[in-house]
């Protein structure tokens, strides 16, 4: 088993089409991990580029500590199961399973114990000389997940697997397949377009949208904390309401003058500069809750429609700030249908507030931000007045003369709980709670000082009480350092040469720039275009040029001569991550 | 239309300046292959392909300063000296001229693809090293034949025997059209070009002009009428079988099936003797009392005619009952319950369901069909080979124009009248298959199981 | 109201029997109509006579077998034994060669996607509408020139060479296995020229059997080629024998295509069933 990584993944169909944009994601050794979204969001190609069936346009994949992008499937060392199985037709059972240790040359003995200790684990030896047409849905399902398992691969891919299963089976399978993942401790990675699979089966969950990952965390934190709207209404059964409101100091408004005031919680989340501006407010289905005439959120006259399902009952009224009918979850049972009017009340904590490019404004981000005191002494730069990067000039991607407060950027993966050591950043966190699912080992914790929140996973085990605290640590090595407006100073580990200022006059299809400008010209015949950020009225290339020496050029947009506006709206991020 | 003259302005300069960046660009090994093949590959010590694109470029040398320019040239003059049997002189043969001329032709052109394949290759080596990785050992090419380019080992042989049995072949003839060949020109006289005299012959007034009209209009009129009634009655025929009532449906299906599956020469044979002037349908018709009809005769132009469709009828109607059966069989039934429910009678159902998918899903067939038809040679050769009528050059009121080509070509050696009016046909035939092809709904989808 | 209820049901079931006798009698006529000039033809190779004009109408004259064996004792003139030796040696070796070229073209167009794909098959198309007389015609002018291709070699050579330009049908029933097996064999590790062999060809065999029953059946029918190519009569095929035939003997004629007639209708019933049942490969799905 091993982890698998995805770094600046694009997947660009006939130079037009982008399937997939800038997928980045570490997969831990023996984590069960889920890409879910709605038809074409670009799941199955990113698993499909990590099996090898699709070309990488850009960006790199790593198998264990392997640089994959240009190895042939059969060399990666994964195993799929396909949505139709893709059983072979004409061969038993026994030749299906037994199919890629033929390929790789084993012998007859070997193959015939690898396949039947394979075929006793799934319950299928009595199978093993049938061919697929013989066989249930169940059972073909069985067998494509044994040619998966004989070959003990680095990681099992399963592209949709369930899709074509009836409900029943389906719940049936889902558990066996969680069930294996404990007994085989892999690395599963599962494209699913249903969100309850991918709730209930994954340790985190990748929700995609149109080629762009729109969030990537535990089944609790996206239903917790989803990152924007369409997160929001993608997981989660009856789906979340979504009402349009007014924020007006603490309150909010909506379009019939009722109104709601905030909870402390929510205010204190809440990030600034959204006053009288319009906003959306999002309200799970069982977040409402039936009251009294003396204290009420909303007073609702009409019933639309009561659905009883047995251990819940799904009421559908209508609310101000929404078109559509509100549905609300009451867990109980109603026997007498109910008639308005009726009173309901909001539990004010667990709002969701979005703004108009449906962006949470409760600050959870993937990033960590912690607010740090940066200072620069000659050329190094001092955070917290405790650790230094040398040579922080050298580093950083635009001129810094001065700076006074900003930001350490932290991946929520690279906090570790270990000793002190010299160059690790310490944070003293408080954990508040613990995954339910304790057996996956994720935590997440708070700090509690400056109400930020700091998300990260481990997969030690931590045996450690609510409330008490902790000290993490994060290496220097992999932050990045921001200015107040969090816009990138430095990053991660590359190397960065002085910046050329450059006028980009023409590229070839390959992402090359060619000037004529000298001396520039002198030294670079072309250059080879390898990551570009994207800052607000500034771009910076990493490249290289034909001698493989890295340079940094910085592209201001406004420029007359920028014909990269070509490249930038080829790397154009999508408003709504 | 202006717009489709800018794209090809645009795309040129975008290629000339797409050349002109790539030179820039490109590194000293490239520039190297360029100069000399195999060079910059050997410069990246892939040994096996460098040699490989010298001993090419070598060979290639070689023999164009040996034979290969004589016989370019002798593509352009067919030929200078004349045979003179006097002095016992050979002389230069120009059909033969022409071969050598066309396959040398043909190998220049493949040395020029040789010779992009080589500094594309280089280029791309340069791309691997510029990204820092491992330029691919000989060994490793030859093992991605039987990979990753396997079909480049797949499609050799289908390929090599197409271009000397399909492609060159066309392109010989197509140069011939263009040439005096013929009649009374045949080796050892010069054969000369002669421009698009050939095809002023067969448009003007003269010998061949109106013969070409004539044939060319009952050609178009035979292909389309054929074509329609071989799709008509197929279709109906097909239906008829497919009703729930016909029991017995494999026995019923043997007598269409035996029609189609005895070889066409020996039923179109059969066929002329029973038409013959003494053959048995006329022999009933005379103890009938009434005079033979001059069905297949000299005089019977149109008799001749309809019973040529007929016939043809009787040959092709079984081919197109089994595939409309096969189609008809993919129709889903729940439409015609609907229809029923809804009250739609057997001929509604039949106008409204059946016609429209079946014509649907034989559109591109019935343009293959519609080609093949109008290219029946058979029919007419067997059945009335032997006759030539008045007012036709070398020809009778029933052929087609591809009969009348086999005329003029094998049985009286006009070969360049000939191969232009194969050029033709062959433009009238692409020219209605692809605006019906195109037009169809079923072009759009070609990988749709995919 | 009961006895017009009654009538309408027994007009509607008389209505049901009228279109079926309609129909089976369009069925007898359309069998009929097939069926007569091939009686006439099995008829006439019964003739004693063996000349046309001793045939009156339908029916001859006198009845023998001395036409079939004719066919096989009189061999001096017109060698029916001897064509069909040809013949058959050139069935076979068309079908051999026919089979692999044709079922590697249409694969291989079918499964990769390479970047001349488009083009090859656009060639392809613009190949097969030029009359196929023009290719003949050039080798018919070679042959005058210098005499080269007088064998049976040739013929299989030109047959198989231009077999793969009809490739669709072929490619039609590839492009129905579907891609996810190919996928699951590079994945457990197959290259590309063993998917081929373990798990293309195995599916394909409805397929090779159709190609090789057809190309193994055309060289009997085929008449054009075989008379521009063939000139010594020894190493006619049975095709241009007949046609030399017909013209002096006609029941000799007719015995002769009745006896190679029956074994192609067999074949061809065969291949009736590919035709008319499709070519699905029936890849299992979940």
């Amino acid at each position: 088993m091993a982890n698998v990584k995805l770094i600046d993944v694009c997947k660009v169909y006939n130079g037009k089409v982008r399937a997939v944009s800038d997928f980045n994601l570490d997969i831990k050794d023996g984590e069960f991990i889920i890409f879910v979204g709605p038809s074409g969001c670009g799941k199955s190609t990113t698993l499909r580029m990590i099996a090898g069936l699709e070309e990488i346009t850009s960006g790199k994949i790593y198998i264990g500590d392997k640089l994959v992008n240009n190895i042939e499937p059969r060399d990666r060392d994964i195993a799929m199961v396909f949505q139709n199985y893709a059983l072979y037709p004409h061969m038993s059972v026994f030749d299906n399973l037994g199919y890629s240790l033929k390929c790789h040359h084993e012998k007859k003995e070997i193959i015939k114990e690898k396949v039947e200790n394979v075929a006793k684990l799934l319950n299928i030896s009595e199978l093993l000389q049938r061919k697929p047409k013989e066989l249930s849905g169940g059972q073909r399902q069985r067998v494509a997940l044994g040619r998966c398992l004989i070959r003990n691969p680095k990681a099992f891919l399963f592209d949709e697997p369930l899709s074509n299963l009836d409900a029943k089976l389906r719940v049936q399978m889902r558990s066996e397949i969680s069930k294996l993942h404990k007994q085989v401790k892999g690395t599963f990675i599962y494209v699913t377009h249903d969100q309850i699979e991918a709730m209930t089966m994954g340790d985190r969950i990748v929700v995609m949208k149109d080629g762009f990952v729109q969030q990537i965390d535990t089944p609790t934190n996206l239903y917790e904390h989803p990152i924007n709207v369409f997160v929001a209404t993608f997981l989660g059964s009856p789906q979340m309401n979504i009402f349009k409101v007014k924020l007006e100091n603490n309150s909010l408004i909506f379009d019939d003058k009722t109104s709601l005031n905030l909870s402390q919680k929510i205010i204190n989340k809440m990030i600034d500069g959204y006053n009288d501006k319009p906003l959306l407010l999002g309200i799970r289905p069982n977040d409402f809750d039936l009251s009294d005439s003396k204290d009420y959120d909303f007073k609702v006259d009409k019933i639309d429609l009561i659905e009883k399902l047995g251990n819940e009952t799904l009421l559908y009224v209508d609310l101000p700030g929404r078109e559509e009918s509100t549905i609300i979850s009451l867990k109980m049972n109603i026997v007498d249908d109910l008639k308005g009017p009726i009173y309901l009340k909001v539990n004010k904590d667990r709002i969701h507030l979005f703004n108009e490019n449906n962006e949470s404004i409760l600050k959870i981000n993937e990033y960590n931000f912690i607010n740090a005191n940066l200072k620069l002494n000659n050329d190094n730069l001092i955070i917290d007045e405790k650790y230094q990067i040398d040579n922080f000039s050298k580093k950083s991607i635009s001129d810094i003369t001065n700076i006074n407060s900003g930001y350490i950027r932290v991946d929520s993966n690279l906090f570790t709980l270990k000793k002190e050591n010299d160059n690790d950043y310490q944070i003293e966190v408080k954990i508040i709670a613990k995954d339910i699912r304790s057996n996956s080992n994720v935590y997440f914790a708070n700090k509690v000082k400056d109400n930020i929140r700091i998300t990260f996973i481990t997969n030690k085990d931590i045996n450690y009480e609510v409330n008490s605290k902790v000290k993490l640590f994060v290496s220097l090595n992999n932050v990045s350092v921001c200015d107040e407006n969090k816009n990138i100073l430095m990053v991660n580990d590359d190397i960065l040469k002085p910046i050329i200022d450059v006028n980009i006059k023409q590229f070839s299809k390959e992402y090359y720039i060619i000037t004529n400008e000298k001396p520039f010209a002198k030294r670079n015949k072309y250059l080879l275009i390898e990551k570009i950020y994207d800052l607000n009225n500034k771009m910076i290339l990493i490249c290289k040029n034909q001698n493989q020496e890295n340079l940094t050029l910085r592209i201001d947009k406004n420029d007359d001569f920028f014909n990269g506006m070509l490249i930038y709206t080829k790397y154009k991020k999508d408003k709504t991550k | 239309m202006k717009r489709f003259f800018k794209n090809i302005a645009i795309k040129t300069n975008n290629t000339y300046v797409n050349f002109i960046n790539f030179f820039k660009v490109s590194n000293i090994n490239v520039k190297a292959s360029m100069a000399l093949m195999g060079l910059g590959q050997l410069m990246y010590r892939q040994i096996g392909r460098g040699i490989l694109y010298l001993a090419i470029e070598i060979l290639g040398i070689v023999f164009f300063s040996l034979y290969g320019f004589h016989w370019l040239v002798g593509l352009i003059t067919l030929g200078t000296v004349e045979a003179d049997p006097w002095t016992g002189l050979e002389g230069d043969n120009s059909v033969i001229f022409l071969l050598l001329g066309l396959m040398s032709l043909t190998l220049l052109i493949l040395f020029i693809a040789l010779y992009i394949s080589n500094v594309k290759d280089a280029y791309k080596t340069s791309l691997l090293v510029l990204k820092g990785e491992k330029i691919p050992t000989f060994k490793e090419d030859l093992k991605d034949l039987l990979d990753k380019k396997f079909y480049k080992t797949m499609l050799f042989l289908p390929l090599l025997g197409t271009l000397i049995f399909s492609v060159l072949p066309i392109v010989f003839m197509i140069l011939v059209a263009f040439t005096n060949y013929g009649d009374t020109v045949l080796p050892p006289v010069l054969v000369d070009w002669i421009g698009i005299d050939n095809f002023v012959k067969i448009f003007s007034l003269g010998d061949i002009g109106p013969t070409f009209f004539k044939i060319l209009g009952w050609n178009i009129l035979w292909a389309v009428s054929t074509t329609l009634l071989n799709y008509v009655l197929g279709l109906l025929l097909a239906i008829i079988l497919n009703k729930k009532v016909v029991k017995a449906k494999f026995f019923w299906r043997l007598f269409p099936i035996l029609a189609y599956a005895i070889p066409g020469f020996i039923t179109l044979t059969a066929f002329k003797f029973m038409f013959a002037q003494g053959g048995p349908i006329n022999q009933y018709i005379i103890q009938a009392g009434g005079s033979a009809i001059p069905f297949l005769t000299k005089d019977g132009t149109w008799w001749a005619r309809i019973i040529g469709l007929l016939i043809n009828a009787w040959l092709t109607v079984p081919s197109v009952m089994l595939l409309a059966t096969g189609i008809l069989s993919n129709i889903n039934n729940d439409l015609y319950e609907a229809a029923r429910i809804d009250g739609a009678g057997s001929f509604k159902q039949f106008k409204d369901i059946t016609l429209p998918f079946v014509v649907f899903a034989t559109t591109p067939t019935l343009i293959t069909s519609f080609i093949g038809n109008f290219n029946n040679f058979g029919v007419f050769y067997f059945l009335r080979g032997a006759i030539e009528s008045d007012g036709y050059f070398a020809s009778n009121d029933t052929d087609l124009l591809i009969n009348w080509l086999y005329r003029l070509s094998i049985d009286n050696t006009y070969y360049s009248i000939g191969a232009a009016i194969s050029l033709i046909i062959f433009v009238i035939t692409s020219a209605i298959s692809l605006i019906i092809y195109i037009k169809s709904p079923a072009y759009k989808k070609e990988d749709t199981f995919r | 109201m009961r006895r017009t209820f009654n009538n309408l049901s027994t007009n509607k079931q008389v209505k049901k029997v009228l279109s079926a006798v309609f129909i089976y009698c369009i069925l007898i006529i359309v069998s009929a109509i097939f069926f007569f000039p091939c009686l006439w033809l099995i008829l006439s190779s019964f003739s004693k006579t063996g000349s046309l004009y001793d045939i009156e109408g339908f029916f001859p004259k006198e009845f023998s077998f001395d036409s079939f064996i004719k066919l096989f004792t009189d061999t001096s003139q017109y060698n029916y034994p001897m064509w069909l030796l040809n013949t058959l040696i050139i069935a076979i070796f068309n079908c051999i060669f026919s089979t692999l070229l044709v079922i590697g073209t249409a694969y291989t167009i079918s499964y990769f996607q390479f970047k001349s794909r488009k083009g090859l098959m656009k060639g392809a198309l613009i190949l097969s509408m030029f009359p196929s007389f023009m290719g003949m015609t050039v080798i018919y002018i070679l042959m005058t020139q210098f005499n080269i291709v007088n064998n049976i070699w040739g013929l299989i050579l030109i047959y198989s060479c231009t077999a793969p330009l009809g490739y669709l049908v072929q490619k039609g029933f590839f492009d129905t296995i579907p891609q996810s097996i190919y996928e699951a064999a590079k994945i457990d590790g197959a290259t590309n020229a063993r998917i081929f062999s373990t798990i293309t060809l195995p599916l394909a065999k409805p397929i090779i059997v159709y190609t090789a029953l057809t190309s193994f059946a055309w060289p009997w029918s085929d008449f054009i080629l075989p008379k521009l190519l063939l000139i010594d009569k020894n190493n006619w095929t049975v095709a241009v024998g007949l046609m030399q035939l017909q013209q002096n003997e006609f029941s000799r004629f007719a015995a002769g295509s009745v006896f190679i007639a029956i074994p192609i209708v067999v074949l061809y019933f065969f291949l009736v069933k590919y035709m008319v049942n499709g070519m699905t490969a029936g890849a299992v799905k979940g």
